[in-house]
């Protein structure tokens, strides 16, 4: 019975914090904000959506994908299938615990891949399709404020905890004051150089059954490639499901079945 | 006859000055003389090589190309962008029709594709559920599997406690590494595979994601290959051959290694490295004892012993500890520590080691990661970007006889062309469609870089209600994509010629009945291409195998500058002690001046002192190079590496004597001769036989 008091908890925090947020955050403030970031985001029952990736290289012709991502985020289940174009469709991803594993019904075997895996060849990772878990796998300082167009931003520097097998050690985070959605993250190398800039611009909020609460989803993610200027990856969720899935969803032989 | 005296005379009473240039003389032109017939056989060579391997006589390629072929790579080593064409069909029959030295032309595109077998367990794995799946199923087979599985884990438990410390300090932090102990014991223990089968899929699945990833796993293959259609490959080039397995069969869809790839990445580790003691010590003879590099293998089999006795299966473990422990004269016990042992070879016991490895392990282990006669699955990112993959049957290994062992020309893979085509993903019409279709459904505006700030500037909100219900999302949940392209699964379909010819190619090798006529042939294809709109390009084998190809180029500009420097310096001392000889004999010109003697005579005399300076010594040099060229051709430089034998195109490298750099030779000695006389002979002329005479007195 923790869960619903700590969600008030957050609630409250970003109801009443705006005010405070004008002045600097302290590092527990960031640690809270950067909990809400994950809890607006987290759906403690299942998760569908139908997604599309845009990927636009430079000299080279845009391509396009459809898929579908399924989460069980309470099992650290997740499952990305790809629908469209016809030479992919039937392709899937399948994370089960720490293993990320890669269908491809073609030649009808089963890969295993790692975090860093570019999903589908684009540059997109897992994790920019998965529950957000910031807290979990990042300890977080604060980075001062700024603005993104009309928004005023929080910014953070999150630095992967050690043994956490993230796609990038260092993260940049910039977090709207006002709605306490992030809308621009920056990805870095353990260097500290840059490899990725996402922009968030829109959010969707859904109410989920399992939670009882509402569901933030990014409905668009804009990804640019900081090391092959020019190249960027567009991601869209035009559609989400909150119901709860089948059970045999996370399972090899259902993405199996699904090209038989 | 006067002017020979004299000309003699004067270099025998500067005997010294004589000897040292005509020791440099003799030095440059022998050095020009066997640099020139090194670098001639080294070309020859590379030519053999290169046009009876991979480049033929000349390359053609799309006219319009991004960027120049280099069949070999580019200096930077990367494969450039060559574009394509569309129909092969069409240029093969206009060059053969049109260009009377054309022999035959034959498809190609290079490319890359990677193929990753997963570890030892994910291997067991996947043969336990195909195993498991047989109907009706084999009982005994599938129990024997699953006591190979249990040997394993044990070993994976076993390895985790001897070296608890390293794994610690690398994986210490990881949620797999802390969960092991617990999921190794679930995994050794009765209750887990007393009911597997009622769990299959959930053991299994236990298994290859708690187990399986405490295995080291770098077992990734990264393999180029030339797409061709196989037959006409290997009909057209005449050094090619079949080293293990058969040739893909004609129309079938099949993959030959390259037996160099094969031998050296595809091949057990342990056993390979076993055979490259053998070679340095057979062939190199080396000696472990002395020699670090074999002390570093000895050591790292040892180490990686587990990769030797983790893939016998149980039973056949049983089999072979006492024939080990009878062999060594060992006192251990288990099968780990037998191998562990027995890896630990010396240079007494290392032939009969070699040996027992061959006739007693390696038939149970998998000696190969991918073995001739299986089919495996390729995957490679294609030319529209996505990864695309097809199952392929590998027929067997190939090799290019005479150079082998040399890595240059064995860093290709042969790959039929329907596969290629399959794999390479030309961007086609019917593709572009596709991707504007989807593209227009997602219908994400085109905002760049630096006009993303306006997705939150102005009126812009960010945040939305969800709307509507999941409709697509449910309907595609439940639909089937069905089997997406049959072909690709399956390794038997047969293909006619037309139909591996017929289509999309990058590139193309083209035989010549005579291979002098290269550069009029060039000409010609060229003048086909614009006649009958085939858009190709064409280049000679040296420029299109890339930065290897200008190697020798490169090689002999070195040569040549080393040579015009010699011959520099030579002209600049023997210039210099002419004109100390001309003002040292200031008083014998000035009397031969006094006398009546013209400008021209004084220059005749010069230049017979130095032609016969030149010459002489020329000759001697040019008859020394010559000697060690017939001396050392006839004998062939042994290749000093595997590198050297494609630039040799063989095992020894074999010089012959080219008249025409005997006539170079001697063209830059009068040259020498003729410039070194100019400024002394002038100096000469200004002497007045008034002061000469003075002088003396």
């Amino acid at each position: 019975m923790k869960r619903p008091l700590k969600i008030l908890g957050l609630a409250a925090l970003a109801a009443f914090s705006a005010p405070v947020a004008r002045a600097a955050l302290s590092e527990k403030d960031a640690l809270e904000l950067v909990k809400l970031v994950d809890e607006k985001q987290r759906n403690s029952g299942d998760y569908a959506s139908l997604c599309f990736v845009k990927e636009t290289e430079r000299k080279k012709e845009p391509k396009v994908f459809q898929a579908m991502v399924y989460r069980r985020d309470a099992d650290d289940k997740f499952m990305i299938l790809f629908t469209k174009p016809k030479e992919e469709a039937g392709k899937g991803y399948l994370k089960i615990d720490k293993n990320l594993w890669m269908y491809d019904p073609s030649t009808g075997k089963w890969e295993r891949k790692t975090e860093r895996e570019r999903i589908g060849g684009t540059n997109s990772r897992r994790s920019d399709f998965d529950e957000s878990r910031l807290v979990e796998e990042y300890d977080i300082k604060v980075d001062g404020e700024g603005t993104l167009g009309n928004f005023k931003v929080h910014k953070l520097k999150l630095t992967a905890k050690k043994g956490k097998d993230v796609a990038y050690p260092v993260l940049g985070l910039w977090i709207d004051q006002a709605d306490k959605n992030v809308l621009k993250r920056e990805e870095f190398s353990l260097s500290g150089k840059l490899m990725r800039t996402t922009f968030y611009p829109k959010w969707t909020k859904k109410f989920s059954e399992s939670k009882k609460a509402d569901v933030w989803i990014p409905e668009e993610m804009r990804i640019f490639d900081e090391l092959e200027k020019g190249n960027s990856t567009v991601v869209t969720i035009k559609e989400t499901d909150l119901k709860p899935l089948d059970a045999n969803i996370f399972t090899k032989a259902w993405i199996e079945s699904k090209s038989k | 006859m006067l002017l020979w005296k004299l000309a003699f005379r004067n270099l025998f009473v500067h005997r010294l000055k004589t000897a040292v240039t005509g020791l440099i003389i003799v030095f440059g032109t022998t050095l020009a003389i066997v640099g020139n017939a090194v670098v001639d056989a080294i070309s020859g060579g590379m030519q053999k090589s290169l046009t009876n391997s991979i480049t033929g006589d000349l390359q053609i390629y799309a006219g319009d190309a991004p960027e120049k072929i280099a069949v070999l790579g580019g200096f930077d080593g990367n494969m450039p962008d060559i574009g394509h064409l569309n129909d092969f069909r069409k240029v093969k029959d206009a060059l053969t029709a049109k260009v009377p030295n054309v022999r035959d032309v034959i498809p190609m595109g290079i490319s890359q594709a990677f193929f990753n077998p997963g570890n030892i367990l994910d291997l067991k794995l996947a043969e336990l559920r195909k195993t498991f799946y047989e109907n009706p199923r084999p009982v005994e087979r599938l129990q024997t599997q699953k006591e190979h599985l249990v040997e394993i884990v044990r070993d994976i438990e076993r390895s985790r406690r001897e070296n608890a410390e390293l794994l610690g300090s690398i994986y210490g932090g990881e949620e797999l590494f802390k969960t092991a102990p617990a999921d190794i014991e679930r995994a050794l223990s009765p209750a887990f595979w007393a009911n597997f089968d009622a769990h299959f899929e959930e053991r299994v699945e236990f298994l290859a994601n708690r187990m399986a990833p405490l295995i080291f796993d770098d077992n990734q293959l990264f393999l180029s290959y030339i797409g061709t259609v196989p037959e006409l490959f290997r009909d057209s080039f005449s050094q090619f051959e079949i080293a293990k397995g058969e040739m893909i069969p004609e129309g079938a869809r099949g993959f030959l290694f390259s037996d160099y790839i094969y031998e050296n990445q595809v091949k057990h580790r342990v056993a390979r490295r076993l055979d490259q003691i053998k070679k340095q010590i057979d062939k190199e003879k080396r000696t472990i004892k002395d020699t670090k590099e074999l002390q570093d293998r000895v050591a790292a089999n040892v180490a990686q012993a587990a990769e030797v006795y983790n893939q016998l299966d149980p039973a056949r473990g049983r089999e072979l500890a006492p024939k080990l422990r009878d062999f060594l004269k060992s006192e251990k016990t288990t099968i780990a520590e037998l191998v562990q042992e027995f890896l630990a070879t010396t240079d007494e016991n290392f032939a009969s080691h070699y040996e027992f490895f061959y006739a007693e392990i390696a038939p149970h282990i998998l000696l190969y990661k991918v073995k001739v006669g299986d089919v495996f699955p390729l995957t490679a990112f294609t030319k529209s970007g996505y990864s695309s993959s097809t199952n392929v049957k590998v027929y067997g290994t190939y090799r290019f006889k005479s150079f082998e062992s040399s890595p240059l020309a064995s860093s290709f893979n042969i790959l039929d062309m329907v596969s290629f085509r399959t794999l390479f993903g030309f961007m086609t019409e019917a593709r572009r469609q596709e991707t504007a279709d989807i593209d227009r459904e997602m219908g994400a505006a085109d905002v760049g870089r630096d006009d993303i700030e306006s997705l939150f500037g102005g009126g812009a909100t960010v945040v939305q209600e969800a709307r509507g219900e999941a409709k697509a999302l449910r309907s595609l949940g439940q639909e089937k994509f069905g089997r997406i392209d049959a072909v690709r699964r399956d390794a038997d379909t047969k293909y006619s010629r037309e139909e591996m010819e017929n289509g999309v190619f990058m590139n193309a090798a083209v035989l010549l009945k005579d291979s002098a006529r290269l550069d009029s042939t060039l000409d010609e294809i060229r003048k086909v291409s614009t006649d009958d709109g085939l858009g190709i390009q064409a280049t000679g084998w040296r420029e299109a195998a890339g930065g290897v190809g200008q190697l020798t180029v490169i090689v002999r500009g070195v040569l040549y500058l080393f040579v015009i420097v010699i011959f520099g310096v030579a002209t600049f001392i023997i210039m210099n002690s002419m004109l100390m000889a001309t003002l040292e004999r200031a008083r014998e010109i000035g009397t031969m001046r006094a006398i009546g003697a013209q400008r021209s005579f004084l220059m005749g005399l010069f230049l017979r002192e130095t032609f016969v300076l030149s010459f002489l010594f020329g000759l001697v040099g040019t008859l020394i190079g010559v000697g060690i060229v017939l001396a050392v051709g006839a004998q062939g430089i042994p290749s000093m590496g595997d590198v050297t034998t494609f630039f040799f195109s063989g095992d020894r490298l074999y010089l012959s004597v080219n008249p025409l750099h005997i006539l170079i030779v001697f063209g830059c000695m009068t040259l020498v001769a003729v410039v070194s006389t100019q400024y002394p002979a002038w100096r000469a002329m200004r002497i007045s036989p008034l002061e000469a005479m003075q002088q003396s007195e």
